[in-house]
């Protein structure tokens, strides 16, 4: 029996992701007695792989015009546990009906999402309504994870609000205590001036100019 | 008419479908691609852009990426380019290049 929480860091680990790539297409070619071809792009131009689950395995079933993409997703409380959808993709020469499975993998996602494959290659019927028992099942776990996401996303803002109520309010004391300090600072400066205003004389300077230098001297006297 | 270059951006919902599609003889370019991201932004209500916030957050980092791994290249290989954005995968943004090349300078 596979154990899943093995693959629990495929996004680290690029062997583990490879690895993790297999036991889809593993999967995937034991529910169609063949091999299949991937049909979606998961590297850009210069060669580099997305390397992010999404998607990390896809396949098409040319005789049967169907494709199946495999979104794989972190085992973070943000993402759904498990959700399916369907929709067409028109290509040059034909239109592919196409199977979305976005999960967080363990033993109970991989085994409805095996059912839910098997079913939508080879039931039609039971698949649609295999389909909508699914999403019964998981929209409140998803809807509940969503819920969480957002206790925390607020919770984080109010962390935030209140370093920065709490930056404003330091702030607003240093600017408090700088004021104080040159409200004395001027205080104490005015009353030295009244206290030298009354001590002293009138102040006069005399500027002459010394015929023994080129330069012009600026000789200040205190009379 | 069949142009070399072609994809679409999408969004996704119970109760919305609404897309910004490219079809043109010329590469897709970042300017172009983000545009057209913010096109469709534009185009739907804004309850249903709520719930695709961090899905066209993502979307946008992912073709900045794309723009700096040089562009995503359908070439000749018979594969397409399909990615979803979620929030919870039900409300979200899709990603498609059917052909040619996309997101390039």
């Amino acid at each position: 029996m596979t154990d899943f929480t093995k693959f629990d860091n495929f996004l680290k680990d690029w062997d583990l992701y490879k690895e993790n790539k297999e036991l889809w297409k593993e999967m995937i070619c034991r529910t169609t007695k063949s091999e299949n071809e991937e049909w979606l792009i998961t590297r850009f131009a210069n060669g580099e792989d997305f390397f992010d689950g999404n998607p990390l395995y896809s396949a098409l079933i040319k005789k049967k015009n169907k494709g199946i993409r495999i979104i794989q997703l972190e085992n973070i409380v943000e993402n759904p546990i498990f959700a399916s959808w369907t929709s067409t993709v028109e290509l040059e020469d034909s239109v592919i009906e196409e199977l979305t499975i976005a999960l967080i993998l363990n033993e109970y996602t991989y085994r409805d999402a095996e059912k839910l494959i098997q079913q939508f290659l080879n039931n039609y019927k039971s698949f649609k309504k295999y389909l909508d028992q699914l999403e019964d099942t998981y929209t409140p776990i998803n809807n509940a994870r969503q819920n969480e996401t957002e206790k925390i996303s607020a919770y984080k803002i109010r962390t935030e609000a209140l370093a920065i109520q709490n930056l404003a309010y330091r702030t607003k004391i240093e600017a408090l205590e700088l004021l104080n300090s040159n409200l004395l600072f001027l205080k104490d400066s005015e009353s030295k001036n009244q206290t030298s205003m009354q001590q002293s004389k009138p102040v006069s300077i005399k500027l002459t100019a010394s015929k023994k230098h080129s330069s012009i001297k600026k000789r200040i006297k205190l009379a | 008419m069949s142009f070399g270059h072609r994809g679409r951006f999408q969004a996704q919902g119970k109760n919305l479908e609404e897309s910004e599609g490219w079809a043109q003889d010329n590469p897709l370019t970042i300017i172009d691609g983000r545009k057209k991201l913010n096109d469709l932004k534009n185009k739907i209500p804004p309850n249903e852009l709520l719930a695709r916030e961090v899905a066209f957050i993502d979307c946008r980092k992912f073709i900045d990426k794309s723009n700096q791994s040089g562009g995503i290249n359908i070439g000749n290989i018979g594969k397409v380019f399909r990615k979803s954005f979620p929030n919870n995968f039900i409300e979200r943004v899709d990603l498609e290049v059917h052909k040619g090349i996309a997101f390039v300078d």
